[in-house]
């Protein structure tokens, strides 16, 4: 069962309905029971590897609170060690058996969960069914976001009632997933994927476009599962923290990361950068933490080594812009370039769009030479792969990609309204009901009757799920 | 207390109406061909009007017609073939339909019983993807018009083996949602239950022809099939099924160009029908019962002359040896007329002017329209044997051969109400033929110009014209009753036989 299933929309309101019909102090349990039949129905044969976490993290912490000084530490070690050895082995030798369905997720919060004891930030849980929750809450089991232990075992224990404005935000926000997934996502991997699978049948504007427009399928993909799986936490009346925040929209490559899959990016500022010094220990050493961080944080989607190189350029652009921050503001100063003008902001996020979508072709190439041949031909022009209708030919029709590039286009005026604060769903909701029901149904319409899914389609499918 | 109902009676309220927009986008996007190949089935079945079932592969839907069968014998039917249907699919199409009828007779057509194998998403191992996803598509035709219920489950499951398949039978939105670029006026029309239908009570008339086939296979009558298969398992359920219900049964084979393995599954649904004491016509053993040049649209499935031979053959048999009510002139049976006035102008259209020549000249064997036919000495058509042979239906002679051999031109003339017919080879003329036209002549002067008139008014050459000079066929189209002329045909035949706008 995905989260993009019939079934799970059937599920969903199924187990919210007995969710808030059973007794308060029961619900965890049966949101754990949930949370273990949804994972088993998604991949049973990763389920020991879940239970291995929940169960190693779950007697580790407990023990190691107990504990005082090196023998502390050596079992903090054991059990990151042996959640880390499972992930690498899976992820990095290739060993299908130890593989599991959103493991470097729920791995990922079994280990910052760890950490926060080790540190004495909380508690080692007692109760082995809330910190099994917390590992493997549905929502988030299979691509997150990576909570911290602190904020969901709060929620866990506190009894919330239903809710009809949070159960109304959640579908909302749900909703609006799945437009990111459906309507814009699995579109753009139709022609994404027709051109990547053989890069050097193709040339010019086709490569730019098919690179634009994985740096939109990706966000989509992602953003658009992250925005289900916070939304359908909230209908039952629990907060999850955000995971994007209109990355796109960033000036700079730093700004971007405080804006992309911020979950992670926070999970390896709090649990490595700053373990490993931060900006303490000096300019130098600080530009070494952050190259090592991004090329961990590559390496953690996959073995390839694209991934490597796509973390590196990564920490290489941060790097850099650091070294070059006092030649560029002197530049600035001598041009009389106003910084705070809106051309000048607008270069700025096209620049930092461009790096970005750069990065993103290792990223999603099969190999090192395709991403070479790709970046050295992305600016030869040739407009003709969209006057002479090449474009309409590869999987999708010319309706189809008017209809991409219209979505596109709402997406990125949803993501400016948003950063300039204003939130779109709240306007909504500010409507008059007639108006608002009216786009609530030409939403949802919309949406299952345009949205890629159904036979001929793996729309099922999320690419952070295979991370 | 009251908030919490206003809400619960807000959230109802708008689940009703998301609903309803969403059955409204259903209906909207879901493909008409099922709906449109049903929609008389479920109003006719509703009112008890039909006395038989045809049940069959698109041989049935394109080989049986059951307005002609009304037209002719009185007897009300209803072809429930379907594109690609093993006897499997006829098995579970037949259950379903029993949900809604009770009809007198069931007629099963016995094409491919030779296939065996369980599921039509997985048919053998080396069966190409592309025949797999045609099958899949293709049982749309026979399930998206039932509504879900448990015998469709049933139906589906037994049909089909993936799980991820089954589904998109028992919720087919899932498949035509992506219509939704695709929509036509029709699609709308559904709304207002106005769209265009199937108006030949499931039957599919073929009306072109794709060419002289061959037919010339040697009937074994001691072929049979090598195994039990599948397909001969369901025959025996549907004979089972109507014996139980006390419906009667016949099984055929109706005509096409055959291969040896289908003679071996008209033969062993022979034995069949024997075993169970039921009455079987094997079309493909009736030598003469059509004209392969003529009544084939492709080698395997019969056009509609064809099918008025076949159609004929079964209502012959029907009358003869059952029970079923002439319903002509019942009031009650009116829409039938209406709908063999329908099919019968539509036929009349297609005598008077078609696309190709050779399919208009197959209609005129119809009778419905008289005509003249002129083909100059040097015409590719009368070196054409099957063009010949076409020619040679009309008239019942083989005088077209004659010019053929000679390089001669040809007339003819085929006077309906009379039912004279002149021919007419080389520098031959023919003078006073009798018409419903009046008295006509018809004299051949030159290669290029020829002479066809009014008795009564010689002015009037109906056989020139400065504009087709480079046409070499000539066909003039004119009410079998009045006279009046209804079209005249020039054609390049070297051109395919294809008419010019």
């Amino acid at each position: 069962m995905q989260l993009i299933s019939l079934q799970f929309l059937i599920f969903l309101p199924v187990m919210a309905f007995i969710y808030f019909l059973i007794p308060a102090k029961l619900r965890y349990l049966w949101l754990f029971l949930m949370s273990w039949a949804f994972y088993l129905s998604l991949d049973l044969k990763g389920f020991p590897m879940l239970l291995f976490t929940s169960l190693s993290t779950y007697i580790g912490a407990r023990v190691m609170e107990k504990q005082e000084g090196n023998k502390r530490k050596a079992i903090l070690a054991c059990v990151i060690g042996a959640n880390l050895l499972i992930l690498a082995l899976s992820k990095y030798a290739g060993i299908s058996i130890l593989s599991a369905v959103g493991m470097s997720f729920f791995m990922f919060m079994a280990i910052g969960y760890m950490v926060d004891v080790y540190r004495g930030n909380i508690y080692a849980e007692k109760n082995f069914f809330i910190l099994s929750l917390f590992v493997s809450f549905f929502p988030q089991v299979t691509s997150g976001p990576i909570e911290r232990a602190g904020h969901m075992f709060r929620q866990f224990r506190e009894p919330h009632d239903f809710s009809y404005d949070k159960m109304r935000d959640g579908l909302l926000q749900m909703m609006w997933g799945y437009f990111m997934k459906m309507i814009i996502a699995d579109r753009c991997a139709i022609l994404v994927s027709a051109i990547y699978a053989d890069p050097v049948k193709y040339a010019g504007t086709a490569t730019l476009v098919a690179s634009i427009l994985y740096t939109f399928e990706i966000y989509c993909d992602f953003g658009g599962y992250s925005n289900i799986a916070i939304g359908c936490a909230k209908v039952l009346g629990f907060d999850l923290m955000k995971n994007f925040d209109a990355p796109y929209l960033s000036g700079n490559v730093q700004e971007f990361w405080r804006r992309w899959h911020i979950s992670l990016s926070s999970w390896f500022k709090d649990y490595l950068y700053i373990p490993l010094g931060g900006n303490r220990k000096g300019t130098a050493r600080k530009y070494i933490n952050i190259l090592i961080v991004f090329i961990l944080s590559g390496l953690w989607h996959g073995a390839n080594y694209t991934f490597a190189i796509w973390g590196l350029l990564h920490g290489l652009y941060q790097v850099i812009g650091h070294i070059l921050m006092p030649a560029r503001e002197k530049l600035c100063a001598a041009f009389k370039v106003e910084t705070t003008s809106f051309s000048h902001r607008v270069l700025k996020i096209l620049i930092t769009f461009m790096l970005v979508n750069l990065a993103w072709i290792f990223f999603r190439v099969q190999d090192f030479g395709s991403a070479v041949y790709m970046v050295t031909h992305i600016l030869k022009p040739e407009p003709w792969f969209i006057t002479k209708g090449t474009l309409y030919n590869l999987g999708l029709d010319r309706t189809n990609v008017l209809l991409l590039f219209s979505s596109i286009a709402l997406l990125i005026g949803v993501d400016i309204a948003n950063k300039k604060g204003i939130v779109i769903s709240e306007k909504i909701k500010n409507q008059g009901i007639w108006l608002r029901w009216l786009i609530y149904i030409a939403a949802v319409t919309f949406i299952v009757t345009c949205g890629i899914w159904g036979p001929g389609y793996d729309a099922a499918g999320f690419i952070y799920q295979n991370f | 207390m009251k908030r919490k109902l206003i809400l619960t009676l807000k959230t109802i309220l708008f689940l009703i109406l998301l609903g309803g927009v969403l059955c409204t986008v259903m209906l909207v996007t879901e493909r008409k061909t099922s709906y449109m190949k049903n929609k008389d089935f479920f109003e006719e079945a509703k009112k008890d009007h039909l006395d038989v079932l045809f049940l069959g592969s698109s041989h049935v839907i394109n080989g049986i017609n059951p307005i002609d069968l009304y037209e002719d014998y009185g007897i009300t039917s209803y072809n429930l073939g379907g594109h690609g249907s093993l006897l499997k699919e006829s098995y579970w199409q037949l259950i379903r339909a029993l949900d809604y009828c009770k009809p007198d007779y069931v007629v099963v057509d016995c094409f491919m019983m030779d296939r065996n194998y369980d599921y039509i998403d997985e048919m053998y191992e080396e069966t190409p993807e592309e025949f797999r996803q045609a099958a899949i598509s293709q049982l749309h035709l026979n399930m998206d018009a039932y509504p879900l219920s448990k015998l469709k489950i049933a139906a589906v499951k037994d049909l089909v083996h993936d799980p991820d398949i089954q589904k998109q039978y028992l919720f087919d939105f899932m498949v035509y949602h992506n219509r939704w670029n695709e929509l036509e006026q029709k699609d709308f029309q559904r709304l207002t239950g106005t769209s265009e239908y199937n108006m030949l009570m499931g039957a599919e008339m073929k009306h072109e022809l794709e060419g002289s086939i061959s037919y010339d296979y040697e009937y074994d009558t001691a072929a049979r099939l090598p195994e039990h298969t599948v397909c001969e398992e369901y025959l025996m359920k549907i004979i089972d099924e109507c014996q139980r219900d006390g419906i009667g049964i016949l099984v055929t084979y109706l005509p096409f160009a055959a291969e040896p393995q289908d003679i071996q599954s008209a033969n062993s649904a022979g034995d069949i029908a024997a075993q169970y004491g039921v009455p079987y016509i094997n079309m493909l053993q009736m030598e003469d019962i059509i004209d392969p040049k003529a009544d084939l649209s492709d080698p395997g499935h019969l056009s509609s002359t064809g099918a008025k031979k076949v159609t004929d053959c079964i209502g012959k048999w029907l009358s003869e040896n059952t029970d079923l009510k002439d319903h002509r002139g019942d009031a009650e049976f009116s829409k039938w007329d209406e709908l063999s006035a329908g099919y019968d102008k539509e036929v009349r259209d297609r005598e008077i002017s078609y696309r190709l020549l050779t399919t208009q000249l197959n209609m005129l064997t119809l009778g419905d329209v008289s005509a003249a036919l002129y083909l100059t000495e040097d015409s590719p058509a009368l070196q054409d044997p099957w063009f010949r042979h076409l020619v040679s239906n009309l008239t019942g002679t083989d005088k077209i051969e004659e010019a053929g051999r000679d390089h001669q031109q040809y007339f003819l003339l085929m006077d309906r109400a009379s039912g004279n017919i002149y021919e007419a080879v080389g520098y031959e003329p023919v003078e006073n033929m009798d018409t419903s036209m009046g008295q006509m002549t018809y004299i051949p002067i030159e290669k290029k110009f020829r002479l066809l008139y009014l008795t009564s008014d010689e002015n009037n050459n109906f056989l020139y014209d400065d504009d087709h000079l480079e046409d070499d066929v000539q066909l003039i189209t004119y009410d079998n009753n009045s006279g009046e002329m209804l079209s005249h045909i020039y054609c390049e035949s070297s051109h395919n036989y294809e008419i010019e706008e």
